[in-house]
């Protein structure tokens, strides 16, 4: 298991949008949150790919819903954050402000 | 009321794009297009999902799918050489042996259409080995390594293809020539596509047959 590692990029807004949806984390909402935030539309299947790695991380658990018409017959996956991924999404955040620290202030002038 | 997607696209996903959440993947494009995503978002959805499965392809049974590439590639090579010797040395000069003995006008058509259709059935015989081929090396993604072939296959043939088209504009002469391409890549692909779907399937119900019949 890695200790305080830093998550790539796409890992940290996919722990992120699950962490803010709580039990409504599933592909659609975690796809236009992400989308919402970043300015642009994502692949679903970008997300599923960062899903599964988390998954096999041990950062995430799924959990399958019940199957709508709306989706054809096909059930939700809903995602929650492990309590390993809360540490390591915890220890990201951090890593990244101390670094972001060491940096005098971007506006007006070069860094 | 739900509109409905793009058949191909569903089609390409439901058999291409599985994965350990394929079918959430699915649902939640479908639910995305329902709620007021258009075709094109689909498509692009579509395409992005096929080129993550082939990704996955490549980095969990990456030593199998660039080895039935080689494979391919191989017997391509090989029938590069060896299709126009059998064509002319076996079947023309055996169609031509038949005529000595049996010179009569009439039936020279039928000998012509023996010949072409054995031409034919050897050429298809090297395509259809080509998925065979391909299906049996890298049996992890079976439906994708056979796309992937098929749609290598037809590519090999376009720049032909629009050489034809090149000499169709100048004069319709060049139109049996063009037609006989496009019929002959389309036959192809689709030896490549059918004989490794169908090996795969063999090697699929062989596979359930061993689960069920251990212990």
């Amino acid at each position: 298991m890695r200790k305080d590692a830093l998550l790539g990029q796409s890992e940290i807004l996919v722990l992120i949008a699950v962490l803010r949806l709580g039990e409504e984390a599933y592909g659609v909402p975690i796809s236009r949150e992400i989308s919402a935030e970043i300015g642009r539309d994502v692949a679903v299947a970008g997300i599923y790919s960062t899903l599964e790695r988390l998954q096999r991380m041990g950062l995430v658990k799924s959990e399958t819903g019940e199957p709508t018409a709306v989706r054809g017959g096909r059930a939700r996956t809903y995602f929650t954050l492990t309590a390993e991924g809360l540490r390591q999404l915890r220890a990201s955040q951090r890593i990244l402000q101390r670094f972001w620290d060491g940096v005098p202030k971007l506006e007006g002038r070069r860094a | 009321m739900n509109r409905a997607p793009p058949g191909v696209a569903l089609w390409c996903l439901t058999r291409l794009a599985g994965g350990e959440s394929g079918e959430a993947l699915i649902g939640d494009l479908l639910e995305r297009f329902n709620a007021g995503e258009t075709r094109a978002w689909f498509w692009r959805q579509t395409a992005a999902a096929l080129a993550y499965a082939l990704f996955r392809a490549v980095r969990e049974h990456g030593s199998s799918f660039f080895g039935a590439l080689a494979a391919v590639a191989a017997v391509l090579l090989v029938m590069w050489f060896v299709n126009p010797w059998i064509t002319t040395e076996v079947i023309s000069f055996q169609t031509h042996q038949m005529l000595e003995f049996d010179p009569h006008w009439t039936r020279r058509f039928g000998w012509g259409v023996v010949f072409f259709t054995l031409a034919i059935f050897q050429t298809c015989i090297w395509f259809a080995v080509v998925g065979g081929l391909a299906a049996r090396i890298h049996h992890a993604h079976p439906r994708l390594i056979i796309t992937v072939c098929t749609t290598l296959v037809f590519a090999l043939h376009v720049p032909l293809l629009i050489h034809q088209v090149g000499n169709l504009m100048t004069h319709s002469r060049y139109l049996p020539a063009f037609s006989g391409t496009l019929a002959g890549a389309l036959l192809a692909a689709n030896a490549v596509l059918w004989c490794g779907l169908w090996v795969a399937r063999r090697r699929m119900t062989s596979w359930k047959q061993g689960a069920n019949s251990s212990p």
